[in-house]
């Protein structure tokens, strides 16, 4: 996937929200977008989606996945491309499931309308995915509601269903965020499981950089629609061009676990 | 420290929600001391029963087993009057984590900062105003922004004002409950350092958060919070390089760095199933 001078706007009122984002995230590999609320790093991965809200338009710039330039696509082309070849998982996995259709379902109706599959195929394949999440139990969710299930269940489902078609590329925007750290901590493990077992390519867009620096091999750091720095994750840690990834860098340093790794080695295990 | 000088002391406290058969236990035999001149962290995940301790300091969740004295007055069996009189004296303080929720909409930041005063009463307006202003200078608030309404300020000074105004009534014993949570990050690192100035010897502060980074940051001495239950308390800096309990150890080997999870995957599972057996 590549992301030339990317410029989106707002056409009312008329102004610039992301003003020129370049890219390129490459085949296996994993992207992190780092920025504070309000820095656009989500109309970034709305507009790789196509799915940028009313009003809002890409301006200007191209986004190439696989060669194929998107500008050009026709509703068709991103129903296909969609969950085929891009997916994605935001922050609040229970307001992207029907309260009221057993999950099981859920994930079979992905399966039997993207790669039409029959109900029984469906079936077995959605149990696959739900263990491949290491979801304990894949039989019991299968039947159960999403209100029965704790945040970190639920978006492993919604990781399942977003993998469910095999795409090569999926964008994970906060996905992690609303979770307890040592939840996190298992979601990223999973990530980055099926990244390598899957052949994902993964966009890892979060407020915290440390996240970031866990999982991705290069970083990219947004404030008010411009990219400030953006580079390999290693460099950038450690000679960061841009005042605000120095701050961001001194904020974990100072007021982190960053601070006591510095100075004496942890003994957690 | 002798115990006589805790500003907080939670004491074998039982909190219950529900009735019968519904009864849950949420909180199990808790001790916690906060001294004055300290800042103390409260760490666990969600659902671990943080707010509710802070809930039930100030009276607003039933004790069911247990004291709990502020400043020396035990507040375990105050009747309605008693703590109607205890609250307008101003000597506990509440931070929430999301101002916006916390500062009344339709009232001037300088009037929400005030109003512990005007409710206690017994000061001129004058002396009201140079109270608010004094405050806000120690949050480091900007006097020109008393006279706006909470949706026109930023995040990060909404919190301060929030601050300035549990302060303003220069409470013994202030609880943050996940005050920067919300904040970005170039506002946290002003709002966190703003906290660690306010440290003093005749105040205590009580610093609730699920993030063991901002709780490294400020705090002296941390309780971690697992199940309703402390399951391991001491000086923060020890506690985080060297964990005992097996869900700090899980807690700290799950929190990212710059410089990689201190744990890799299969430790962390080893570690969260040794949890679950001993949790059953």
């Amino acid at each position: 996937m590549q992301v030339r001078d990317l410029r989106i706007r707002c056409t009312f009122p008329d102004s610039e929200l992301v003003h020129g984002v370049n890219f390129t995230l490459r085949r296996g590999g994993t992207l992190g977008i780092v920025g504070e609320s309000g820095s656009g790093k989500t109309l970034t991965c709305a507009a790789v989606l196509g799915i940028l809200p009313k009003q809002v338009e890409l301006s200007h710039g191209t986004v190439e996945i696989f060669g194929s330039n998107t500008a050009s696509f026709g509703k068709q082309q991103w129903v296909d491309l969609r969950g085929n070849v891009i997916s994605a998982v935001f922050q609040d996995p229970g307001s992207y499931l029907n309260p009221s259709i057993r999950l099981g379902k859920q994930i079979n109706e992905v399966l039997r309308v993207k790669k039409g599959l029959s109900r029984k195929q469906a079936k077995q394949e959605t149990l696959r995915l739900l263990s491949a999440v290491h979801l304990r139990d894949p039989e019991l969710v299968y039947d159960q509601y999403a209100h029965e299930l704790s945040g970190g269940m639920l978006q492993r489902v919604v990781i399942a269903a977003a993998i469910a078609p095999g795409p090569k590329i999926l964008i994970a925007d906060e996905a992690t965020t609303a979770l307890d750290v040592t939840v996190q901590a298992e979601v990223l493990d999973l990530l980055t499981e099926l990244k390598e077992r899957e052949g994902l390519s993964l966009v890892i867009v979060s407020h915290d950089l440390a996240v970031v620096a866990q999982i991705c091999d290069d970083v990219l750091v947004m404030r008010s629609g411009e990219i400030v720095e953006y580079g390999p994750t290693d460099e950038v840690l450690q000679s960061p061009s841009n005042e605000y990834t120095k701050l961001l860098i001194s904020e974990h340093q100072r007021y982190g676990l960053d601070r006591i790794i510095e100075s004496e080695r942890l003994q957690v295990a | 420290m002798p115990e006589n000088t805790a500003l907080l002391n939670v004491e074998n406290v039982h909190v219950a929600y529900g009735r019968r058969r519904g009864r849950k236990q949420v909180i199990d035999s808790v001790d916690l001391q906060v001294h004055a001149g300290e800042i103390v962290g409260l760490i666990g995940e969600s659902g671990s029963g943080k707010t509710t301790i802070a809930r039930a300091v100030l009276g607003l969740a039933r004790v069911a087993e247990g004291e709990i004295s502020v400043a020396g007055e035990k507040v375990t069996g105050f009747s309605a009057s008693q703590w109607r009189d205890f609250r307008r004296r101003g000597v506990v303080q509440y931070v929430f984590q999301d101002p916006l929720r916390s500062l009344d909409p339709d009232v001037e930041i300088g009037d929400s900062i005030s109003e512990p005063l005007r409710i206690r009463g017994g000061l001129s307006k004058d002396e009201i105003r140079a109270a608010v202003c004094a405050q806000a200078a120690e949050v480091r608030l900007d006097e020109a922004l008393l006279d706006r309404f909470p949706a026109e300020i930023s995040g990060g000074q909404r919190q301060r004002a929030a601050i300035a105004r549990a302060l303003i009534t220069q409470p013994k014993l202030i609880i943050l409950d996940e005050p920067v949570s919300a904040l970005d990050a170039a506002t946290r690192v002003q709002v966190l350092e703003m906290l660690l100035s306010l440290r003093s010897d005749t105040v205590g502060l009580l610093y609730i958060s699920h993030d063991i980074g901002s709780v490294i940051g400020i705090t002296d001495r941390t309780y971690v919070l697992y199940r309703g239950g402390v399951v391991e308390h001491g000086a923060t800096r020890a506690l985080a390089s060297t964990p005992q309990h097996l869900y700090t150890r899980l807690l700290i080997g799950s929190t990212p760095t710059l410089s990689g999870h201190s744990l890799d995957g299969v430790q962390r599972r080893e570690l969260r199933a040794e949890l679950e057996t001993l949790s059953v």
